[in-house]
């Protein structure tokens, strides 16, 4: 019988459904009995949407990044209307 | 959405692009603005992401109309953002290690040590990501405690959970091993998870 321990262990694995055959099916069986581990289970999702949201949050690019951006992209297709400069 | 017409609409996005169309450019940078920085942060740092996001998208405006499509252009972009930080970083002459310490589950204080839970998990009050992302509290102390990770866990925790890449591009982006790679990221979860946990029975970070 698998442990707690390994079960958690190989949690990431199981909840992106990455393992197949017995692997899966000992660690589905072992959730089916277990509390304790069915919650670590479930705060791991929880934990992974959060990040997920927290990441959505996380980055925009600022206002002088946009405009060398408009620039540079400007310039370029300039010397992209002209060929051979 | 189909992958025909997701074609369709890169095709379009192709062309508007070389057709030198301000806002279509505009977009398109804002869109997949954080899914590039986060590679080039993971690879290079912050001080210099911005710098090789932008020269990353001269040398994607210089390839594209050779882009032949055999990949998806999103994932062509983050390789091709993951190859300039990477030169950029040999031109710094740094390296990063992305190899998994061994950090060993066989100690880990939480299991007793014939294998079951010594100090299980309570249940959270708050069971959902917005409830507790509500908190901001937690969100400035689950930013703290993610850049106290090892580079190498930080990075792959950023690419697949806070920028949604999937494992066989981080894999191939950052030259690791799936069975490395997945390591880490479980090393990384875990240690999220317990920062929340903590927080939800202490209120604190």
């Amino acid at each position: 019988m698998l442990s707690c321990r390994e079960l958690v262990r190989h949690s990431s694995e199981y909840v992106e459904g990455e393992l197949t055959g017995w692997s899966k099916w000992s660690l589905k069986l072992h959730l089916f009995i277990c509390r304790r581990c069915s919650r670590y289970v479930r705060h791991l999702r929880t934990t992974i949407d959060a990040l997920a949201m927290l990441g959505r949050g996380q980055t925009e690019p600022s206002r002088e990044f946009m405009a060398r951006m408009q620039q540079r992209y400007r310039d370029w297709a300039v010397a992209h209307d002209q060929p051979g400069s | 959405m189909t992958t025909n017409q997701q074609t369709a609409e890169e095709k379009q996005l192709i062309a508007r692009l070389l057709a030198r169309d301000d806002a279509a450019f505009e977009q398109v940078v804002r869109e997949y603005y954080p899914s590039m920085y986060a590679v080039a942060a993971a690879i290079i740092g912050h001080a210099l992401a911005d710098e090789v996001v932008q020269e990353a998208w001269f040398s994607v405006l210089g390839a594209l109309p050779r882009f032949e499509g055999r990949s998806k252009l999103k994932s062509w972009i983050i390789r091709i953002v993951a190859n300039e930080a990477k030169s950029r970083l040999r031109k710094e002459s740094r390296s990063v290690s992305l190899e998994a310490i061994n950090e060993s589950w066989a100690t880990d204080p939480r299991f007793a040590p014939a294998g079951h839970w010594h100090t299980p998990l309570p249940n959270w009050e708050s069971d959902t990501p917005a409830d507790l992302l509500a908190a901001e509290q937690l969100r400035d102390c689950l930013k703290m405690r993610m850049a106290e990770l090892p580079d190498n866990q930080k990075t792959i925790l950023n690419l697949r959970d806070m920028s949604g890449l999937e494992m066989a591009e981080i894999c191939n982006i950052l030259e690791v091993s799936s069975s490395n790679a997945r390591v880490l990221l479980h090393r990384a979860r875990d240690k999220m998870l317990r920062v929340i946990d903590k927080f939800q029975r202490l209120g604190e970070c």
